[in-house]
């Protein structure tokens, strides 16, 4: 499965990309990325109560927010593209 | 005082008659400030069948109530005008160091009437104020305006001034402060060409004070700090500026491509984002006036074909000239958007411009002797040099001049400019985000992302989320975003705090500021007010109906998330126009005008 | 060691903020002119700096007062009590860096106090550029100037 990485996050996972066998859901993903990454990346991808996906941070399923999906619950698989994303805005 | 100065300056350029008019605190009450305010003066004085390039239009210079206080970001004003490209009102925000100037030497606005029969600049020293020859600015880029101001009257004048396509009746030219700083949308710039201003250089020494300074400074301590602690309002929009969002906006399949052709996907899209900006080209940010977001990009291309310097790319003018002209090479992304802050043009319009020009050359609509040379999407150099070319007056650039829509009729494809009412759309594609469709259609200067930032839910979560694909709910929150945004635009606030701040800290800052004691409620009902007047003229004008181009309504996308969509717009309208108490043509009626207690008694509605 | 403040031109994003706020504290309106910090652009140089008092320990000003109404607070600021000053402006002039000013409105001498301890500039610098630390607590300048060292030399160190 095909992680991408963008603006501020990539600081912490020093790639754009990385290619990972496909965790059962996003709360799997999640918690894979804590321990590759670290745990200063964790605590920007989770609430600060570790239960949920943080509010700082916005996870594509091949371009779908999870948040409009299943959540945390939200499953994936190999053909997936999950983009992985601090809160930005602009315009 | 109450966070007005008091003064609005009236100039004749025909007669040479500058005079200083106490400012109608009423108005100023109902319609808050600079886009509201300058609205209604222009309403009450000019008809909306003027024709915008002549001497009978006005152009307005309106600051708002919190423009040159410590209020979050409020450093900002409107140029206010019909505009030549839409036949809208035009109501452009432009924020940089120029307005609160303007109200330090004593004015929160000006009200230019009629034309000079030569160029003159208007100078403006505290009490001080002369229409003062410009024989020897015309024909100057905006860069070498605003020097030879500064080096004529001194460092410390602000100056607000028109290039070259300004004075050509470029129908997108811009009215640009501080150099960077654009009031940019519209046309304006050519407004004030037509008039033979070319610019407006201001220095103040005196002081604005709010009513109720230690409230004011509670209300102001509260959103700074807010918008300090948002993650984007806060270190967001420091760290990667506004660019950062063509990553998003792309991976969510959003991303207009090849002038909306290709569906909305930008394979090379990360090349041109924010991340690259900052890696390659990104000297350091900078903010406007009391600003913290500090979004600014202060940038330099250090060699290459496109060695140049400025301050961008911002987002829209990323994506007009990257993705919507299929071009990766970001250096030469970032010279375009620099030659347009330099000769004062619109860079969303030019970049959709030469984008729909693509799209006909490469269709063979447009010989290629028209244009010169063999015009493809995805040319660096054809950025460049069509922006140039427009810069300067020259050649295929005098046909761009007039815009994308007098591009496609003038080469027999008017349903190819991707534009609503005349003005092109910006870099969200209204099908995979079913909101801005509606807000594009909707808004009361044309394709415009700014009016109603649905983008910012549907697709940045921020303040929540709305999920994009559907078109439930969204009506209701357009009409709370277009009503919140009149408020922040009219306030002299920038629309940018809306990522960090709410109606509550808006309204606070407002509320101790002027002095009222109006809820929260009350005071957004006034940018519904400003809402519904911009509606009335351009009901009055004769603006075509609300819709989108028909690539929008029929071509389904061809991949991402929206796959197999188009944008739906008639449901989202029909519902629109009853949550705002319309007619189902889009034509707001009296009764819900009295309903409300909004009362018009502007000359727009007598020329009905 | 008391307090000082300390600029650091290069975050500085010249957005006015310690202007607009240093002229509130002093006299309840917005006014850059009448604020006792002032940025100053270059803008060949792509870089602003904010210049205001530096509360010298052997401060001219207050060695040239003829009325002594310029003194040295509990905060190590230099501060100026105006039932004392006579507005001769001899501290303007005497003020090596330029910034003691002269208001034509309130047609009064004034310069930084520090805010009492609590100055407003760098409350309100929301880039950082300009701080009030205890230089002896946050070798800040030292320690940027040596990670750049670091990354200079830092790889030609074997590990």
């Amino acid at each position: 499965m095909k992680l991408k990485f963008f603006a501020t996050y990539r600081d912490f996972t020093r790639c754009k990309e990385a290619d990972v066998t496909a965790p059962p859901d996003v709360w799997a993903l999640l918690q894979h990325l804590k321990g590759q990454y670290g745990d200063a990346f964790g605590d920007k991808l989770l609430t600060s109560d570790g239960t949920d996906i943080g509010c700082e941070t916005i996870i594509l399923i091949n371009g779908r927010n999870a948040g409009h999906l299943n959540g945390k619950d939200t499953p994936l698989s190999e053909a997936d593209v999950v983009s992985i994303f601090p809160v930005v805005a602009g315009g | 005082m109450n966070a007005w100065v008091g003064t609005i300056l009236r100039v004749d350029l025909a007669s040479e008659t500058i005079t200083k008019e106490p400012l109608n605190l009423k108005d100023a009450h109902d319609y808050i400030g600079a886009r509201g305010l300058g609205t209604k003066y222009f309403c009450d004085e000019v008809g909306p069948k003027v024709d915008a390039l002549s001497p009978e239009n006005k152009l307005i210079f309106m600051t708002g109530p919190l423009t040159g206080t410590g209020a979050a970001s409020g450093g900002r004003y409107n140029v206010i005008s019909k505009s030549p490209l839409t036949g809208t009102i035009g109501a452009a925000n432009s924020g940089g160091y120029f307005a609160p100037e303007l109200k330090y030497a004593g004015y929160d606005g000006i009200i230019f009437e009629n034309a000079s029969d030569t160029p003159v600049y208007l100078y403006i020293n505290d009490d001080i104020v002369e229409l003062r020859d410009a024989s020897g600015l015309w024909g100057k880029t905006v860069y070498e305006t605003t020097d030879l101001l500064k080096e004529e009257n001194g460092e410390s004048f602000k100056v607000s001034c028109i290039g070259p396509p300004g004075e050509n009746g470029c129908l997108y030219s811009g009215v640009l402060n501080d150099k960077h700083r654009a009031a940019g949308r519209g046309g304006m710039g050519a407004v004030m060409g037509s008039k033979k201003l070319k610019a407006v250089t201001v220095r103040g020494t005196g002081s604005v004070s709010v009513a109720r300074p230690e409230k004011f400074m509670e209300a102001i301590i509260d959103a700074r700090a807010k918008l300090k602690a948002h993650p984007v309002g806060g270190a967001g929009l420091a760290a990667l500026g506004t660019q950062v969002l063509v990553n998003i906006i792309n991976e969510s399949g959003a991303l207009p491509t090849r002038n909306w052709r290709d569906g909305s996907i930008f394979d090379e899209a990360d090349a041109t984002g924010g991340e690259s900006l900052a890696d390659k080209y990104l000297v350091k940010n900078k903010g406007c006036f009391g600003c913290s977001i500090d979004c600014a990009r202060v940038t330099v291309v250090p060699d290459g074909p496109f060695k140049s310097s400025g301050e961008g790319p911002e987002y829209e003018a990323g994506w007009s000239y990257g993705a919507d002209c299929g071009v990766s090479d970001l250096a030469a992304i970032c010279k375009a958007s620099f030659l347009c802050n330099e000769y004062g043009m619109d860079p969303i319009t030019l970049g959709a411009t030469i984008a729909c020009a693509m799209e006909l050359a490469e269709m063979g609509a447009i010989p290629e002797e028209d244009i010169g040379f063999k015009l493809r999407f995805g040319d660096p150099h054809a950025i460049v040099h069509l922006t140039e070319a427009v810069g300067k007056n020259e050649g295929f650039g005098k046909i761009l001049a007039l815009g994308s829509y007098r591009l496609a009729e003038k080469y027999g494809h008017p349903e190819l400019s991707m534009s609503v009412k005349k003005q092109e759309m910006p870099a969200y594609d209204g099908r995979a985000a079913q909101g801005m469709a509606l807000e594009y259609a909707t808004s009361n200067r044309g394709g415009c992302h700014v009016r109603g930032y649905m983008t910012s839910p549907e697709l940045l979560g921020v303040p929540f989320k709305m999920d994009p694909l559907v078109t439930e709910g969204k009506a209701a929150t357009l009409k709370i975003f277009q009503d919140l945004t009149a408020l922040i635009d009219s306030a002299g606030i920038c629309l940018f705090t809306t990522f960090g701040l709410g109606l509550p800290e808006i309204a606070a800052q407002y509320r101790e500021a002027v002095g009222t004691d109006e809820t929260d409620e009350e005071i957004l009902f006034k940018g519904e007010r400003v809402w519904n007047l911009e509606k009335h003229f351009n009901i009055a004008a004769g603006v075509e109906k609300d819709t989108l181009p028909p690539r929008l309504l029929r071509e389904k996308l061809p991949s991402g998330p929206a796959a197999g969509r188009v944008a739906e717009l008639g449901v989202m309208l029909a519902e629109y126009y009853e949550l705002r108490g319309w007619d189902k043509d889009g034509v707001p009626t009296t009764e819900k005008d009295g309903a409300t207690g909004i009362k018009y008694e502007a000359k727009v509605l007598c020329d009905v | 060691m008391s307090k000082q403040l300390v600029v650091n031109p290069d975050k500085c994003a010249s957005c006015r903020t310690c202007e607009l706020m240093c002229s509130f504290e002093r006299a309840k309106v917005f006014n850059p002119r009448l604020s006792a910090v002032t940025v100053i652009d270059y803008e060949e140089a792509l870089t602003s700096v904010p210049v205001m008092c530096m509360q010298c320990e052997e401060a001219s000003c207050l060695k040239v007062c003829p009325v002594g109404a310029i003194s040295k607070d509990g905060n190590g600021a230099v501060v100026m009590n105006n039932d004392k000053c006579i507005v001769c402006k001899m501290c303007v002039s005497a003020c090596p860096l330029g910034n003691i000013s002269f208001s034509p409105i309130s047609r009064r001498v004034f310069k930084c106090d520090l805010c009492g301890g609590d100055p407003k500039c760098a409350r309100f610098c929301s880039p950082g550029a300009i701080q009030f630390v205890d230089p002896t607590e946050s070798p800040g300048r030292k320690k940027a100037v040596a990670e750049r060292f670091k990354d200079v030399f830092g790889e030609e160190v074997p590990s």
